[in-house]
């Protein structure tokens, strides 16, 4: 049992990149590959722009009356992987989110800020107890794409409790292989780190490179040399623009079962198709990790 | 009354009137009014949102205290656009809130609760009492009326700041004004002035608190030489800082230094405003209007706890905008509460029979036999929240205007149990705020409307006649009750209830003798709260929800 606990970041600067996919698989595949290393794991859905989280369980699993803002805890939701079963905890923002252009309720519709601010003070209260009352915890922030006051706010809280040793932290920055939302992806990020200097030698960050189109897959085996060199030039490109020292890149293998499915079909909900958000050696590989200097006595 | 215009005010009306007023250019306020020069962004509400929600949330609610929150970022706008006398918005929106709810619990030597009523919500509703009368009962314009005719020291130091004002505003403009241009400009200083005094008139209710408590730490040994024995401030040094402000020339310092010294919450409130400014110098860096703006609120807010001996009052033709701060603070009674902690359970209603339950020792008995017992554990007292009146309604035509202030009619019943007195303070409270509008230069004059009693006979009268149901009706009703268990109390209330009317053994409508007709009262209530509560159910039956169920709490039929 870990005697930390560990927040994951997952953030993206253009929606649809998977980063809801990712975060939920970070959760699930801990729950049954991560050898009881968190007693509680929470997926915190915070995408105030409009969140998918209820679409992906099942019907009045995740009701109006116990959403977040109302409740301030998460609710339980069991799964089963194999024969093994557990649970998580869900931590997801008010449904009707998704079919309104302002946040919050009614009454604030002239007040963003404070809405945000509010829910913002919530969440990190949440956390503040959490890592007190239950160290072994694992948190995944499902975040709204960009990187907006509550994102840095967040972020800030964050690494302020891992300064007092009591939590780690991964910000991981989910892109898909479009050219455009790479070099985005690359330009944004650079900004973050630019609005927190003072965080800039200590922030583990992780660009996810999702390979929702499959380009590996659709290509017949005399390109893949040719995807090979690609990768490598992907990655010696993000190398050279980040300015992030502890800077890792890892490709997501695209998974043609939940994208054909989440296209035409009906049954994709998280708790029929638990072996979906699990990770493989395969699937999830590290591209480039900057090797580390060990210390020396 | 003919052609009238109607405005309902209560809490739910408020928070929708300024999210219109500030938020969908409201032709209501005046273009004109707004500020040309563009400040940077306020954003001091937003700042401190977790600490206004989360100290506000105890007492109100999670969702009040978000719609207060909006509210308090709704009038930092508005000072931000139209006042813009930057300082101000950090004297409102603070940690009022947190100091607020000690001050509720507040209670004397002898334990008996200080009744301190809720203060830093009352400051946002009196604002909102006074713009609805001020813009849309338009008794702005009136009030510059009287301004104008400067007849008192204030009202001419007014006149002749608006002279000033207007002459800025038009530096090519050789002529004197005209009266209609100087009328205009006064009201825009009324209203903005009454806005500021509204919502600045209690701030000092902390300090108050705190000079209160600084008394009891004095009196508690271990505090010596621990804790600084000097906490407020000399008065001599106050006046020196604050000799230019209006308020130290139109009123004597020995006036002033008399509530000074009683910690009256008025000048607290009021020097409290004119130190924020004048001890960096900013008052001096504000423009005509913004000063103007300024030092008379800061005597409109003085003014508020002004005591008047037998037979005086306020007079609105020398002084119409500390007047206008006073009437809305003493009509400000809906969903004004204060706080009261009591062993007494809550009243029940038996489901079987419709009588009251009666409660020894953890155990609920009714004398139909169904009995329940109170298994929690832990020792408990309620918190109660004392307040009758639930809104106001203003109904305004040429003639006159007319207040009427609703209070709730079971609420009544309900609190002669615990409070014999108090409709009869509140009778005697609405009775000197009527007398302070009889005969004022208000055009049109207000009148009010309520009804206050702890007679318990007269208080069910007074449902019948609200609910426009007859006596026939109600012994119909009765009659028609499926369940004899039901049928027989209500029968043997209403025979009851009868005789009483016929006898009236409870004295006045709103009657101050509480060994006199006390108990009887009380015990009239005691025996037959469960039957009246079936027959209020009857007379004011609740609104449904979408969905068919029962919404909310029932409301007299007004």
């Amino acid at each position: 049992m870990s005697t930390k606990a560990k927040v994951i970041f997952v953030n993206s600067f253009k929606g649809g990149a998977g980063k809801t996919t990712l975060a939920l698989t970070h959760c699930i595949d801990s729950l049954f590959h991560g050898k009881e290393e968190y007693e509680n794991i929470i997926y915190m859905d915070l995408d105030i722009l409009g969140t998918g989280t209820c679409f992906l369980f099942r019907d009045g699993r995740l009701p109006e009356a116990k959403c977040f803002e109302k409740q301030e805890a998460p609710v339980e939701v069991p799964l089963t992987l194999d024969e093994e079963s557990g649970s998580i905890y869900v931590a997801y923002l008010n449904p009707k989110l998704k079919i309104r252009s302002v946040y919050g309720n009614g009454h604030y519709v002239n007040h963003q800020g404070i809405a945000a601010a509010d829910i913002l003070h919530k969440v990190v209260k949440f956390i503040r107890e959490q890592v007190k009352e239950v160290p072994a915890t694992l948190f995944v922030l499902d975040c709204a794409p960009g990187f907006s006051d509550m994102e840095q706010a967040i972020l800030k809280e964050c690494y302020q409790q891992e300064t007092l040793g009591k939590v780690e932290i991964e910000e991981d920055y989910v892109t898909t292989l479009d050219s455009a939302h790479m070099k985005k992806c690359i330009q944004c990020l650079n900004d973050t780190i630019k609005a927190l200097p003072q965080l800039a030698s200590r922030r583990n960050i992780q660009v996810v490179l999702n390979d929702i189109q499959n380009y590996s897959g659709y290509l017949d085996t005399s390109w893949s040399e040719k995807v090979e060199q690609g990768w490598r030039d992907i990655v010696g490109k993000m190398r050279k623009e980040l300015c992030n020292d502890n800077l890792v890149i890892r490709r997501w293998r695209y998974s043609e079962d939940i994208a054909q499915l989440s296209v035409y079909g009906s049954e994709s909900v998280v708790e029929n198709h638990t072996e979906w958000y699990v990770f493989t050696e395969d699937s999830y590989q590290i591209l480039y990790q900057k090797e580390k200097e060990s210390k020396k006595e | 009354m003919g052609n009238f215009k109607s405005f309902r005010i209560c809490d739910e009306e408020m928070y929708e009137y300024f999210e219109t007023l500030f938020y969908q250019e409201d032709q209501r306020l005046p273009a004109k009014w707004r500020l040309e020069v563009a400040r940077e962004a306020y954003g001091r509400t937003e700042r401190y949102a977790p600490m206004l929600l989360g100290s506000k949330s105890l007492l109100y609610g999670a969702e009040d205290a978000q719609k207060q929150a909006c509210l308090l970022e709704g009038f930092e706008k508005f000072l931000h656009e139209y006042v813009g006398v930057e300082g101000l918005e950090e004297l409102f929106i603070n940690n009022y809130g947190v100091i607020e709810n000690h001050i509720f619990l507040e209670h004397d030597a002898q334990g008996q609760s200080k009744n301190i009523r809720e203060h830093a919500k009352h400051q946002m509703k009196n604002a909102y009492l006074g713009s609805v009368l001020l813009l849309d009962c338009k008794y702005g314009r009136d009030m510059a009326k009287n301004i104008y005719q400067a007849q008192s020291p204030i009202t001419r130091y007014l006149r002749q700041e608006a002279e000033r004002i207007f002459k800025r505003l038009h530096p090519r403009t050789a002529r004197e004004p005209l009266e209609v241009e100087l009328l205009s400009v006064l009201e825009e200083i009324s209203y903005k002035a009454f806005m500021v005094s509204a919502l600045l008139h209690d701030i000092g209710y902390p300090l108050a608190y705190y000079l209160r408590s600084a008394e009891q730490m004095t009196e508690y040994p271990p505090y010596l030489r621990i804790l600084c024995p000097m906490v407020k401030v000399n008065f001599a040094e106050l006046k020196s800082c604050l000799l230019d402000s209006r308020l130290f020339q139109l009123v004597e310092a020995k006036e002033i230094q008399k509530k000074y010294q009683e910690d009256d919450h008025g000048v607290l409130s009021a020097l409290s405003l004119l130190m924020h400014f004048y001890h960096n110098g900013r008052v001096y860096t504000l423009d005509a209007m913004q000063r103007c703006i300024l030092e008379t609120a800061a005597i409109a807010i003085y003014r508020h706890t002004d005591r008047f001996p037998e037979g005086e009052r306020m007079v609105y033709l020398t002084d119409p905008i500390s007047y206008m701060v006073r009437l809305c603070d003493d009509l400000q009674e809906w969903d004004r509460f204060k706080i009261s902690i009591s062993g007494k359970h809550n009243y029940l209603q038996c489901g079987r029979c419709g009588r009251k339950i009666s409660e020894s020792r953890g155990n609920y008995v009714c004398a139909c036999g169904q009995n329940y017992r109170k298994i929690t554990q832990i020792p408990n007292q309620k918190v109660n929240y004392i307040c009758l009146c639930d809104e106001l309604e203003i109904r305004k035509d040429r003639e006159e205007t007319r207040i009427f202030l609703k209070f709730h009619l079971m609420k009544q019943l309900e609190i002669l149990l615990e409070d014999y007195r108090a409709a009869y303070r509140t009778q005697k409270d609405l009775e000197r705020v009527e007398l302070m509008l009889r005969d004022q230069t208000l055009e049109p004059g207000i009148s009010l409307g309520f009804f206050v009693s702890n007679n318990p006979v007269l208080l069910i009268q007074e449902m019948l006649r609200e609910s426009k149901r007859s006596r026939d009706e109600v012994e119909d009703w009765m009659e028609n009750q499926a369940e004899e268990e039901k049928r027989e109390p209500l029968k043997a209330f209403w025979k009851a209830f009868l005789e009483k009317e016929k006898e009236n053994p409870f004295g006045e409508q709103a009657e101050g003798n509480r060994l006199r007709y006390g108990e009887k009262a009380g015990k009239f209530v005691s025996d037959y709260f469960g039957e009246i509560y079936s027959l209020y159910g009857m007379l004011f039956p609740k609104k449904k929800g979408a969905k068919g169920e029962d919404e909310g709490v029932m409301e007299d039929g007004g």
